[in-house]
């Protein structure tokens, strides 16, 4: 077998990076039902910006989890069977990774704004948080939804 | 302007450039840093030779693009002392379509593609 960096400790890697995959999970969706009382001034910003913390230290461990199983993923997974056997998989698991990327600037964006907005904020800059976050919990479901049956395809072997 | 206004304007300033710059490879052919995974080497090229992955590279492209939209937007609202309340929905639209159209190039690109599968090694057995 080719060796590959990481690889040995790979499903160790996969297992915890839906640990807390799972985490990111409840607290992006808490934190868009947060965010949305805030916009219509039910204001629980203490939560918001645990929820915010929460978010963006799960999300960058998932990042960082994920992207140290990557390259075992790509050769025993996706280059050798994904490819071949299922290539809507192999397009669904790209989508995902590129979907990940681009909610790293949203978390970051969503933790620092809780920590200056106030419940007199004015209402432009709530709707732009709301906007923030909510793209933020699109991304996460739909990553963690297609991580799970990626995972029910092929997982490392 | 207050701080939060002009945090608000610094980090949409960094979402867009961000989106903007990760997706310019599927447009336009720029040199990105691909890893090798059987190799163990770092190549910054146009297209790759064999089995690779350019996710590291173009993702580290797009941090780069989108720590300078934070620090230009940064000195742009240093110098701007009005109150920048009109600004904050036409950067939120920004940010909005730059995220979304980011999504939807890539989900379109890849949703059709046919990808080459690696070489089947001798001691390969799927199951």
């Amino acid at each position: 077998m080719a060796e590959i960096f990481l690889q040995s400790q790979g499903k160790l890697l996969v297992l915890f990076h839906a640990v807390v995959a799972t985490v990111l999970w409840g607290a992006s969706t808490h934190h868009a039902i947060i965010a949305i009382g805030l916009v219509r001034a039910r204001p629980r910003l203490r939560l918001a910006r645990i929820y915010a913390a929460t978010a963006l230290g799960a999300y960058f461990a998932t990042v960082l989890l994920g992207a140290l199983a990557y390259p075992s993923y790509r050769y025993y997974v996706r280059g050798l069977y994904l490819d071949r056997y299922a290539v809507w998989a192999s397009n669904l698991f790209d989508i995902k990774e590129n979907f990940a990327a681009v909610g790293l600037p949203l978390v970051v964006a969503a933790f620092l704004l809780s920590r200056v907005l106030t419940p007199k904020s004015e209402r432009g800059l709530l709707v732009g948080y709301l906007v923030v976050v909510l793209l933020q919990a699109v991304i996460v479901w739909f990553s963690v939804l297609s991580g799970l049956l990626l995972t029910m395809v092929k997982g490392l072997p | 302007m207050p701080k939060s206004q002009a945090l608000y304007l610094q980090l949409c300033a960094a979402t867009v450039a961000f989106c903007l710059v990760f997706m310019l490879p599927a447009f336009v052919p720029i040199s990105v840093l691909w890893y090798y995974p059987l190799e163990h080497r770092w190549a910054l090229q146009l297209r790759a030779e064999g089995l690779a992955m350019d996710w590291f590279g173009r993702l580290l492209w797009a941090l780069l693009a989108g720590g300078a939209g934070f620090a230009l937007a940064k000195l742009g609202t240093h110098f701007r002392k009005a109150d920048a309340g009109q600004l904050l929905g036409v950067w939120t639209a920004w940010l909005t379509t730059a995220v979304l159209l980011t999504l939807a190039v890539y989900s379109y690109q890849l949703a059709l593609r046919h990808p080459v599968p690696a070489p089947l090694p001798t001691w390969y057995q799927p199951k």
